[in-house]
């Protein structure tokens, strides 16, 4: 692009380039037309005006040149700056000289054409000429008096006798012409020292008339093909009524002499008239002189300058470009090989450098940006929540595992210590002092066990920690990794605790049967043989002993149906209208606060009953001792961490005694009851259908007093027409 | 000497005469007081009486002894020619005057026939000056009988023959831009 704009300079330089030497030219013959040239003179006007065209075009390129030159410095164009300087520091050594010059030229030009006249020549000059004009003057005196004595011996009457007379008198006055005429001008004779000239010279009329008004006329006059002075004497005889015209030579010498002064006289005369106009003519050609210097140095300041700081320029914005990171494109080299082109040639080749490794090193970061997203696809990919912490502690990344193991966006809190995840989530508590910790340890790996109470129950993280060190580095960091065990170690315990029921029911059951026949035929056997007193002691003994087995019976067929696997039927159930249906049964005695609009879940009805009857009826035994006991149902929406994992919660809360504190945590465990008679194992149940239906269950003590359980299970939203639909089915 | 006004014989000749009896004086210092054109002895000629009024700054240069140079350009041209075509006539009349410091007197120089007159006073000289009697123009025989011409008649400062170092002023001056008017008439043979 600069190159362009250089190249777009080109034909207007030249263009300019030519319009001076044209200029000069003209300047060259105008000097010619007013020094010494006759056919140069002609050309004159048109040589000026050309020159006053040119030296107009000449302006308007300066000052297009000048106001683009203010603009681009106002504008703080690269390089606007040193070319002003440039321009300046040119102009200026170029007019400064000139300028002098041309003071100096008209000083000495003025001075030494005025040098020429002096008021002494002029004095002398003056003087020369009217000492020859006296000297002559007495001549012609003479000459006038001898006319007159010659008009007096004319005294012919015919026109021979005055020829010969004229002739005569000629001779011997030494005339060159003698003429009589009468006083209308007609010529009556003449005489001539030509023999051949026969006509005679004509005074002007003026002349004619002042003679014969009474006044004798006589004067120098040129006479003659060699036109040499002459004097010619007019005397008239008014009462005759003639002219006697007298031509008279004037002396050899003197005619010489006169002629001289009156030439060295005009000559000087006319000299000193045309020193103004030499001197205007001199100055004009001067000032012209000096005006086409004069732009053709400023303009030359101009494009000196432009040539000069083009590369300069060119320079610096492809240095503020190379600053910006724009390495690509080259400057073209100038024509010269000198400083500039070598700076021109290092600056490229620096670029070209400069180019080709931030091609390199872009390279390499496309190479580091498709690892890095490639680890980030494994690691989000992966179950495993695995956040990497710097050195400070703070978290540097974490994957979408992470995440939705910790329910928290931890991208929130990228280059936060871990413990500030607490403030998103209070529960987390546990895991980010676990892992604060840990960064205390300052052992390579770490792993340990956390326990967390989430909202819908206990969660168990295995967690490790190792170190994140390069040979030969401080330590980067480290990387947590943690699992969420939760679900596993459930049900490896309702595993064990299945396996546990089944022998339970397997060993106990089969010895149940004979105890309960033994005792039967003890008491069938010995009834009637016994004593009254012994009898009653036998068959409270026997009654004893069948009620038992019968207990341990059921005690034994329920943990043979707890661990049995049990046969899911899910179907699509609207939760609330299910929950009201059920709920029906206790009448007042349950109050049902629905708020779990639209919302179905997946459940098998048969057991999902089971699982609200168990939990209504712990709730009435729980309340049972309590003085206007009442017993709560609600339903609600809730969201977990994550898009589309809608939940619906289930509460049943009572005002009864409430759970021990030290077996909330083990509520839902087989064997584990706070009732007299229970079995331990209806919690147990309804927690292993709520999980074999996805979902969570929790215990814990209301403040106010009392219990509540709650329940989270999977649900989706259904559309009012699947709703009305679905409604009018259970209705049905 | 007889002017040509008593010598033409308009009998077969078509003549076209103009008389500038009143000229406006001062809109130009070369007025024409009298033209006309006529036949004698079958060549046409010019008689034509100019008055001349010279300015100060001609005055000066004068009496300095710069001679003043003045032609007369006559142009008779076929009527309707274009301006490509040569004009049939180009006749240039210049005359000189000059002062002569010794003797006090102008002189007035033609140079068509190097014809000299003195005059002792500048008014008798400027009379010379315009004073054009029985010039030649053309041959009546060159001319077409039923042809008009264009006559044009201008007297002029001749400024290129001033002294060379006087003329960039003289150019440049409006002081020095002496000419008449230009006349145009037709003519006929």
């Amino acid at each position: 692009m600069a190159s362009e704009t250089l190249k777009a300079y080109r034909p207007g330089a030249y263009a300019v380039a030519l319009l001076l030497v044209l200029l000069l030219g003209a300047l060259h013959f105008m000097s010619g037309a007013i020094l010494d040239s006759e056919q140069l003179s002609r050309w004159f006007i048109p040589l000026l005006v050309f020159i006053v065209v040119g030296l107009l075009t000449l302006v308007v390129v300066i000052s297009w040149n000048l106001f683009r030159l203010v603009l681009e410095s106002r504008q703080k164009a690269a390089g606007a700056s040193l070319r002003v300087r440039l321009v300046f520091m040119f102009a200026l050594l170029g007019l400064a000289p000139v300028t002098i010059v041309y003071y100096y030229s008209m000083q000495f030009l003025v001075r030494g054409i005025d040098s020429w006249f002096d008021v002494q020549i002029d004095s002398a000059m003056e003087d020369a000429l009217e000492l020859n004009k006296a000297t002559l003057n007495l001549n012609k005196r003479v000459l006038l008096r001898f006319t007159e004595q010659v008009l007096a011996n004319v005294r012919d009457t015919s026109q021979a006798g005055l020829s010969i007379t004229l002739g005569d008198l000629r001779q011997r006055a030494g005339a060159t012409e003698l003429a009589v005429a009468e006083a209308n001008g007609t010529v009556l004779a003449s005489s001539n020292i030509q023999p051949d000239v026969l006509v005679p010279s004509t005074p002007d009329p003026g002349t004619l008339q002042l003679v014969l008004g009474g006044e004798n006329y006589v004067d120098f006059m040129r006479y003659g093909d060699s036109q040499e002075i002459y004097i010619r004497c007019l005397v008239a005889d008014l009462s005759r009524g003639v002219i006697l015209q007298a031509i008279y030579p004037t002396s050899e010498h003197i005619d010489e002499l006169s002629e001289k002064v009156q030439t060295a006289y005009v000559a000087y005369k006319e000299r000193a008239y045309l020193r103004k106009s030499i001197k205007f003519s001199f100055i004009l050609t001067l000032s012209l002189v000096l005006l086409v210097g004069v732009f053709a140095a400023v303009w030359a300041a101009f494009f000196t300058a432009r040539r000069m700081v083009e590369p300069i320029s060119r320079l610096a914005l492809r240095t503020q470009a190379v600053a910006a990171g724009e390495y690509d494109g080259q400057i073209p080299m100038p024509r010269q090989h000198d400083e500039l082109s070598f700076l021109v040639s290092s600056f490229n080749a620096m670029t070209r450098r400069l180019a080709l490794s931030r091609d390199v090193a872009e390279k390499r970061k496309h190479e580091l940006e498709r690892q890095h997203t490639y680890l980030e696809t494994v690691l989000n990919h992966l179950s495993t929540g695995v956040m990497t912490l710097d050195a400070a502690g703070d978290i540097s990344t974490a994957n979408h595992a992470a995440s939705h193991i910790l329910r928290a966006d931890i991208s929130r809190h990228v280059g936060q210590p871990v413990a500030e995840l607490v403030t998103q989530d209070n529960q987390l508590l546990p895991f980010a002092e676990r892992i604060e910790t840990s960064l205390e340890d300052q052992s390579t790996e770490w792993r340990s066990e956390i326990h967390m109470h989430r909202e819908d129950g206990h969660q168990v993280l295995i967690c490790g920690r190792t170190n994140l060190q390069l040979a030969g580095e401080a330590g980067l960091g480290w990387v947590v990794v943690f699992d969420d065990v939760t679900e596993l170690v459930q049900a490896q315990r309702n595993a064990a605790w299945g396996e546990v029921a089944r022998r339970l029911a397997h060993e106990i059951k089969n010895p149940l049967t004979p105890i309960q026949l033994s005792a039967e035929r003890l008491r069938r056997k010995f009834m009637h043989t016994l004593s009254e007193g012994e009898i009653k002691v036998l068959d409270s003994a026997t009654r004893t002993i069948v009620n038992q087995v019968e207990a341990m019976k059921s005690m034994v067929n329920a943990f043979s149906d707890y661990a049995k696997t049990s046969k899911m039927s899910p179907e699509c159930i609207l939760l609330d209208d299910f929950l009201k249906e059920v709920l029906a049964l206790y009448g007042k005695a349950v109050e049902f606060m629905p708020a779990a609009l639209n919302v179905s879940i997946e459940a098998d009805t048969v057991r999902f009953r089971q699982i609200v009857h168990n939990l209504v009826k712990n709730a009435q035994e729980a309340s049972g001792n309590t003085e206007n006991p009442w017993i709560r149902v609600s339903s609600k929406i809730v969201g977990r961490y994550g898009e589309g994992d809608l939940r619906v919660e289930i509460r049943v809360e009572d005002n009864g005694s409430g759970f021990d504190q030290d077996s909330v945590t083990h509520l839902f465990e087989p064997y584990v009851t706070t009732k007299e008679k229970g079995t331990g194992l209806g919690l147990a149940i309804v927690k292993k259908i709520v999980e074999e239906h996805g979902g969570t269950i929790r215990a814990e003590n209301r403040s106010e007093g009392g219990a509540v359980i709650t329940i989270r299970l999977p649900a989706c939203l259904l559309p009012e027409s699947v709703t009305n639909e679905t409604d009018q089915r259970i209705i049905d | 000497m007889k002017g040509i006004f008593f010598k033409i014989t308009p009998v077969w000749l078509l003549l076209l005469l103009l008389l500038v009896a009143v000229a406006p004086v001062n809109a130009e210092k070369i007025s024409f007081k009298q033209v006309a054109i006529g036949l004698e002895d079958g060549v046409v000629l010019l008689d034509m009486v100019e008055e001349f009024e010279l300015n100060e700054t001609m005055l000066e240069a004068l009496h300095s002894g710069v001679p003043l140079t003045f032609e007369t350009r006559l142009d008779l041209t076929r009527d309707g020619a274009f301006f490509w075509q040569k004009d049939t006539v180009q006749l240039r009349l210049r005359k000189v005057l000059v002062f002569h410091p010794l003797s006090s007197q102008y002189e007035v120089h033609a140079l068509a026939d190097d014809n000299r007159q003195q005059f002792v006073t500048m008014a008798a000289a400027l009379r010379a000056l315009g004073d054009i009697r029985s010039q030649e123009i053309i041959s009546v025989d060159k001319l077409d009988p039923d042809a008009y011409y264009q006559v044009t008649i201008q007297t002029v400062l001749d400024i290129t023959a001033l002294p060379l170092p006087l003329r960039p002023m003289a150019y440049l001056t409006p002081g020095w831009h002496l000419e008449s008017r230009v006349y145009e008439w037709l003519l006929k043979p």
